[in-house]
């Protein structure tokens, strides 16, 4: 076993310098060996001789590597680490507000945002905070929460301004004005013109395909009831043919009301994700 | 100052050796890429580092990184023996990842250096094995017997059998009949079920056939009938029977083709595996 132990030291220089240990991870970084940083990571991380500064910069390093590598899981799990007196807490913190965000973990992005304690004296990272809480509060359709948190939005920031304009006057306003289509009346618009449910819910081009269809199977069912007869087999074929699809037309209209909607509500949700990350990029760059 | 900057090499890749040969890949890998880190400007140890390295993931199986980790190397400075070492092991890790046509590209630049004769032969056997996944049995053949006839062998006879061995291995009936999905196809559009019937799939044929004409002759009598609209109604299923029939001809033609060369391939790398044995206990 202490053979072993003695052999796996071989890995690591004999003398510990940090800073030259952060440099190697780096150099692993950008030759993309990310097995080798997360293993070589937890390595470093288990030393005895790191203070607490120093963890918590490896801390950051790895959380920030992993981040840029998408691991957004692995991400959180060392930016969560940093301490608060560490100097890269606020970045830490916002980072791993993002990788929530990432994962859609939109409450735990809010609640976990809510509970930093940053630096009073400085304004602009209170402000980012105050402004990623709102964009967390639309995300989790909070409107109470956003009302009372956009109030505190300042104009002047150059950084936040644009967004906090598109936050408050387009994305909101979208979310909160979203007509919200009735499924029954897009069935019963379909039922009376086969497609017109779809085209009320905003399909166009399913609502003409959906009519087509239809009036086609419509033609044939008569067609052949007028020249063969209700009780030949190509009627009654025909006949259920277009009932069948006379039916899926009213029922798709219910469901594509739905679906439209949560398309919109992806969109708009992605535009706030947008708008949520890069005054953070910008702030921290 | 190089004297003692070899010293730190050399010192440096024992103490990694000694990681890999306890089974210690993920330190092994470390320790490499630390003397990788330690002599960014010596390609020579940069090679051989992440050589040595990529043997950590072969050891775990993990074929996957090996290619783009060689690719690091910068092998124009490097010997013949050194760079052969460094191709085989990425067309071995492309073969792996049964990416044949990357591994032929990688595995043929080393019969243009001076090699190692184990190296040769393990690149001619790997090259063999390439060309058969890509179908080119003939050359495969053709490789094994020119290394047979090049190669130096003790006892005569046994290069005249090794040489049988190769004939028989690549005899006509026991390499799998490839089946052209063009002509397949072409089949198809011009009578439906024909294409399925020619991969081995009679009874997808027969099927597409049937409903074709059925679609078709529904259609016709519907016509006849001056039932239009039943008619367009036939129409429609025929043109969609027709073409489906002509579309199910690629999956059909490619799994049959895989299947057949799958099953000749897995004996070809038996008999293949003897036939280097019998070289080896030449050589003993």
């Amino acid at each position: 076993m202490s053979l072993l132990f003695s052999f796996s030291c071989f890995a690591q220089p004999s003398t510990f310098d940090f800073e030259k240990e952060l440099d190697f991870l780096l150099y692993l970084g950008q030759n993309g060996q990310h097995a080798d940083i997360d293993f070589y990571g937890d390595k470093l991380l288990n030393q005895k001789d790191l203070n607490k500064g120093q963890k918590d910069s490896l801390n950051f390093f790895l959380g920030f590597i992993n981040f840029k590598g998408l691991n957004y899981d692995k991400s959180i799990k060392f930016l969560s680490k940093v301490s608060d007196e560490s100097m890269f807490y606020p970045k830490s913190t916002f980072y791993s507000e993002i990788c929530f965000i990432e994962k859609h973990d939109y409450f735990n992005a809010y609640n976990n945002l809510r509970e930093v304690q940053l630096d009073k004296n400085n304004d602009l990272l209170q402000q980012l905070k105050s402004f990623e809480l709102a964009g967390l509060s639309l995300l989790n359709r909070d409107y109470k929460s956003f009302d009372s948190l956009s109030v505190l939005f300042n104009t002047n920031n150059i950084i936040l301004s644009n967004e906090q304009q598109l936050q408050k006057n387009e994305y909101y306003y979208k979310l909160k004005h979203l007509k919200r289509k009735s499924p029954f009346f897009a069935g019963s618009l379909s039922a009376i013109v086969p497609g017109l449910g779809l085209a009320y819910a905003g399909n166009n081009g399913q609502a003409l395909a959906a009519f087509i269809r239809v009036a086609a199977l419509g033609a044939l069912s008569t067609e052949t009831y007028i020249k063969l007869g209700p009780k030949n087999p190509q009627f009654i074929i025909s006949a259920t043919l277009f009932s069948f699809f006379y039916l899926g037309n009213i029922w798709g209209s219910v469901l594509c009301v739905q679906i439209i909607k949560n398309e919109k509500l992806k969109e708009i949700d992605n535009n706030i994700m947008v708008g949520l990350r890069i005054p953070i990029d910008n702030f921290f760059k | 100052m190089i004297i003692f900057s070899n010293n730190l090499f050399a010192s440096s890749i024992k103490q990694a050796d000694s990681l890999f040969s306890l089974g210690l890949y993920p330190d092994a890998c470390i320790a490499y890429e630390r003397i990788i880190y330690e002599h960014p400007e010596d390609e020579f140890i940069k090679a051989n580092a992440l050589l040595k390295k990529s043997y950590c993931y072969k050891a775990e199986r993990n074929y996957l990184l090996i290619d783009n980790l060689l690719n690091r190397c910068n092998i124009n400075g490097l010997n013949d023996t050194f760079k052969s070492q460094i191709l085989f092991e990425q067309a071995f890790a492309c073969y792996m990842n049964e990416k044949f046509s990357l591994a032929k590209s990688r595995i043929l630049p080393v019969f243009n250096l001076n090699t190692t004769p184990e190296l040769e032969k393990a690149s001619v056997f790997l090259y063999s094995l390439i060309l058969n996944e890509l179908n080119s049995w003939d050359e495969s053949k053709k490789n094994l017997i020119s290394f047979i006839k090049r190669t130096e062998i003790k006892d005569e006879k046994l290069r005249d059998n090794l040489i049988k061995e190769v004939d028989e291995m690549y005899q006509k009936k026991n390499i799998p009949k490839i089946r052209k999905l063009k002509f397949a196809k072409t089949l198809s559009f011009i009578l439906p079920g024909s294409g399925q019937a020619y991969s081995g799939k009679a009874v997808k044929g027969l099927i597409s056939l049937s409903l074709a004409s059925l679609a078709g002759a529904f259609t016709y009598f519907n016509f006849v009938d001056e039932i239009y609209s039943s008619s367009a109604a036939g129409l429609f299923f025929f043109t969609y029977f027709y073409f489906g029939n002509v579309k199910q001809v690629t999956p059909i033609v490619n799994k049959r083709n895989t299947i057949k060369k799958n099953k000749c391939n897995a004996i070809l790398r038996t008999q293949l595996i003897n036939l280097n044995k019998h070289l080896d206990n030449d050589k003993k």
